[in-house]
């Protein structure tokens, strides 16, 4: 099969998950057919997953009182894979961090969360820990503790993005990727020359990308098959009675993390994979370069002071990106 | 063949023609059983009986021995092979500590209730539950679900650098940007 050329690649960019999400895939005449099947599939982990709709299986979950409660399958396989995620990570990315995020602010929708700036009320609280999670796959029922709030945050929407590229790959002839706020996964044969990445780092560069114009901020790679996922202290952050706060919690504390690292970007073989290894890295700190080489995962982490620390693979040639999404990957 | 029957047309022979005449003073004529009724075909089928019983007990034997040769093996089978797999886990209680000087959480207590052997049926079974370490990848996940591997691999193809053109990026991956 020939890769298709680049200019024929349809792109379509809107808002889910809190977050944007774009679509592209190299035959423009599945776009239609793919948009279906994404938003269909995200629609479905958002009423599945979400720790804010009470109409939600998680918010069931968490308000059981302790109960065990039977769920779908969907929520069997993103509880069982962020609690395999927390097992890899040796518990640094921990589902059971929902009541830390609530106590720092983070307890409705980040949209609303972000624009109340009083000071917190109740003081941090650690995670429970995820070995508190009952999760039996074969029955389809979990149980936690009454005081166990969970949130997928970490994993499900790189879940998300695994599974509606694998189904969309499925039903097109052609190439796909899916980008969920920055947690991507591609599928099927990428068009020539593979799918062209942006890498951004920094919240301004982000937030501002769509207007980005050429020499503006980032570096870019070429991927053309697996997960790349990237996560920033700078992403997703808030202030509360003068304090800055972000979502990326170690779990033991309940505080965000203080690490070394602004931004961690990994390449894996899937984006569950992939953000996984990221948001463990910027828990880890200096750790992370070590932990990171022995699973020959390709990364870049950027320091505090822009400086990067590359591992396992990632082109250190990666050129400055000249223009970040104006070509319609981003809202 | 006869459509009813019919008696037959000459004397039936003597059956019994070895009995001894019974005499007039016989002193068993009064009893309402016959003394002299022969007990050669009695001891032919006790033999018979004999021959079978020991050829019974020969098998019943040859079984037992056969049934405790296969527990052996069995028991062998089972200690060599099923024993690392057949525990089971129980949630633990959660860890509440402080960090670590490295942010990394306490682990909490350390497992586990274990029991020692297992059937591989109930080694399967428990192969479902994912409570606590050793849970595996979700068994019932839908075939379009890739979900986590058991370690986080690396993609087949790491990514490269982007050529220096001026072609636009196609898509960006940033920290969760908020809508």
């Amino acid at each position: 099969m020939t890769a298709a050329p680049a200019e024929d690649i349809g792109t379509r960019t809107f808002t889910a998950l809190g977050t944007f999400a774009s679509l592209l895939v190299t035959d423009r005449r599945d776009l239609e057919l793919a948009f279906g099947l994404l938003t269909g599939e995200l629609l479905a982990v958002d009423l599945a997953c979400s720790r804010f709709r009470p109409d939600s299986e998680l918010w069931q979950v968490n308000h059981a009182g302790g109960h065990p409660v039977e769920i779908s399958r969907l929520l069997t396989q993103a509880l069982a894979t962020a609690l395999a995620a927390a097992r890899i990570t040796d518990g640094d990315v921990d589902p059971t961090c929902g009541r830390s995020l609530a106590r720092l602010g983070y307890d409705r929708d980040f949209a609303h969360a972000r624009r109340d700036a009083t000071e917190l009320a109740a003081p941090p609280a650690p995670a429970a820990g995820w070995q508190t999670v009952e999760l039996d796959t074969e029955r389809r029922t979990v149980r936690v503790p009454a005081t166990v709030m969970l949130d997928l945050g970490a994993t499900a929407k790189a879940l998300a993005a695994d599974r509606a590229a694998a189904c969309i790959s499925a039903a097109v002839s052609g190439g796909v990727l899916v980008n969920l706020g920055g947690d991507i996964r591609v599928a099927g044969e990428p068009p020539a020359g593979g799918w062209r990445v942006g890498i951004l780092d920094d919240l301004v560069c982000a937030a501002s990308a769509s207007q980005a114009g050429p020499g503006g901020p980032g570096r870019a790679v070429i991927i053309r098959d697996g997960g790349l996922a990237t996560s920033s202290t700078r992403a997703r952050a808030w202030q509360r009675g003068g304090t800055r706060l972000h979502h990326i919690i170690v779990p033991g504390t309940g505080l965000p993390v203080d690490s070394c690292w602004r931004t961690v970007s990994v390449a894996a073989a899937t984006c569950v994979d992939a953000n996984t290894a990221s948001t463990a890295a910027i828990v880890r700190g200096e750790r992370a370069v070590r932990w990171l080489e022995e699973l020959r995962l390709p990364a870049r982490l950027v320091r505090r002071d822009g400086t990067t620390v590359l591992t396992a693979g990632w082109p250190a040639g990666d050129t400055e990106h000249t223009e970040a999404t104006s070509t319609g990957a981003r809202a | 063949m006869h459509d009813r029957f019919e008696p037959p047309t000459r004397p039936l022979p003597a059956l019994l023609s070895d009995y001894p005449p019974r005499a007039a003073a016989d002193p068993f004529a009064d009893l309402d059983w016959d003394p002299y009724y022969p007990a050669m075909a009695d001891a032919a089928a006790d033999e018979a009986r004999d021959l079978g019983l020991r050829r019974l007990s020969m098998l019943t034997l040859h079984a037992t021995g056969l049934s405790v040769v296969t527990a052996i093996g069995f028991t062998t089978v089972f200690a060599s092979t099923a024993h690392p797999h057949a525990t089971t886990v129980v949630a633990v209680k959660p860890s509440t500590g402080p960090a670590t000087a490295t942010g990394t959480p306490s682990p909490g207590p350390t497992p586990t209730a274990r029991k020692k052997k297992h059937h591989h049926h109930a080694a399967a079974r428990q192969a479902g539950a994912t409570t606590a370490p050793g849970a595996s990848a979700p068994a019932a996940a839908p075939a379009a679900a890739p979900a986590s591997s058991p370690a986080l691999s690396p993609p087949t193809t790491a990514p490269a650098a982007a050529p220096p053109t001026p072609a636009p990026t196609q898509t960006t991956s940033s920290g969760s940007v908020p809508a």
